[in-house]
């Protein structure tokens, strides 16, 4: 090693135990522009992406909206009363409507009116729910009797404290025998609950 | 004086080969514009230039029509109708936008139809078939977004129908939903999500392809119709 100082490094090409054996300094430049390229662009991806990601699966803000007297009369046994409500504080924007039908003194039925084919608006007319963007019809229970809906009408939560009656989030209804179940979560209108289908479309958040 | 001075036509062109020397510009130009064709070919190849026409239409009234539009579910339908109504020549900016839209969607089918029925989508030109494809679906995405941004009710709902047509794909399709949403439904973060893509997402991608097709058109050259009774020497000029 110590005969190879006084030719200026040339002649040390070869020996193994010199570094530009085994990395020649253009292979070592390269090397370092794309790796120290790739983790700047990691480091600006990272933040990029959670950013437009994040906030599309952070918890949903719902209040509970007030429907007024729990013994109104308009609440009625065997029909449903459409109820315009806001589910949140952006105005127009969260107008949602419910369904509220009487099942007791303080038991009730309230049903989304959103489609469970692609979440166009439903209306009652007095024997079904229907749908007039693409045909669904559902029976009085809001199961699917008609049409390309693939689970039955969600329902929304509910309480009565004080005499008012107040109305939370709506969930996904499961058809179980002809009766309907509620679930514990929230599904996008066209995703099926429940067996294979229900597998296959998972609720983000 | 008149012997010192270089005629009048060359001291016009000095600018020009000012820039032609420092840059190449002018013969890139001549290049691309003066390029051999075959013979034999005819209108149905010119849907591409009428293509870029239309995008550079809708770029324009576009980057005009954001200069007065507002991207919030408060004033997003007011600016429209102020623009519509109030602003001068505005309904026609509008309109050239709105109509725009339909001629490029109409076009494209166009485009691709004769490219598909000429088999000018073979060897070579695969990629230039591909690269169009993908502006295809862009453009897909920009008629998609920008139908939310008049935010009137056909707008609103007609977002619906297709933000939850997009969440019909399984496994992925529900959190495509969410993120197109920016939640499980439309709210504030939704049209200023639509507004970004509909004006710098998918526009700068469709320019940079459309750059990407016209230098694999430059390089490959046009095909010959089927029917060309030219020889296959003879077409690829």
């Amino acid at each position: 090693m110590a005969n190879n100082n006084d030719k200026a490094g040339a002649s040390s090409y070869g020996d193994p135990e010199d570094p530009r054996t085994i990395i020649s300094r253009s292979k070592f430049l390269t090397g370092a522009t794309v790796g120290l390229g790739g983790l700047i662009g990691v480091a600006i991806a990272v933040p990029v992406v959670g950013f437009v990601l994040g906030p599309s699966f952070a918890a949903e803000d719902w209040y509970w909206a007030s429907f007024g007297p729990a013994d109104n009369k308009d609440f009625k046994a065997g029909t449903y009363e459409p109820v315009i409500f806001e589910r949140g504080k952006l105005g127009e924007l969260d107008r949602r409507v419910a369904y509220v039908r009487r099942d007791g003194a303080e038991q009730f039925t309230i049903v989304s009116n959103v489609c469970m084919h692609l979440g166009c608006p439903v209306q009652f007319k007095t024997t079904n729910f229907a749908c007039p963007c693409h045909g669904g019809q559902y029976d009085t229970e809001g199961i699917v009797i008609a049409g390309p809906p693939v689970r039955p009408l969600n329902r929304f939560e509910y309480k009565v404290e004080d005499g008012t009656l107040y109305v939370g989030r709506p969930f996904a209804t499961q058809d179980v025998d002809g009766k309907v179940v509620m679930t514990d979560t929230f599904k996008l209108p066209g995703a099926p609950v429940g067996g294979l289908l229900g597998w296959l479309y998972p609720t983000p958040a | 004086m008149s012997t010192l001075l270089p005629p009048p036509k060359e001291i016009a062109m000095l600018p020009v080969d000012w820039v032609e020397e420092r840059s190449g510009a002018i013969s890139f130009g001549k290049h691309m514009l003066f390029r051999n064709v075959p013979k034999d070919i005819s209108w149905l190849q010119t849907l591409g230039s009428a293509l870029i026409t239309v995008f550079i239409l809708q770029a324009t009234t576009g980057i005009i029509l954001a200069m007065y539009y507002q991207p919030a579910p408060e004033t997003a339908w007011m600016t429209i109708q102020w623009i519509t109504n109030e602003a001068t020549l505005g309904w026609l900016v509008r309109g050239m936008h709105k109509w725009g839209s339909s001629v490029m969607v109409v076009l494209l089918f166009l485009h691709m139809g004769r490219t598909f029925l000429f088999g000018a989508y073979k060897y070579p030109r695969e990629m230039t078939w591909i690269t169009g494809a993908i502006i295809f679906i862009l453009v897909m995405g920009m008629s998609f977004t920008g139908y939310l941004l008049v935010f009137d009710e056909r707008a609103y709902w007609a977002t619906i129908v297709g933000v939850n047509i997009n969440g019909t794909a399984p496994i992925l399709g529900p959190a495509l939903s969410y993120i197109l949403m920016v939640g499980p439904e439309i709210g504030t973060n939704t049209l200023a999500r639509f507004y970004s893509l509909h004006m710098l997402v998918l526009p700068s991608a469709i320019g940079g392809l459309i750059f990407l097709h016209m230098l694999l058109v430059v390089r490959l050259g046009v095909t010959s119709p089927p029917w060309s009774r030219m020889e296959p020497t003879e077409r690829d000029v």
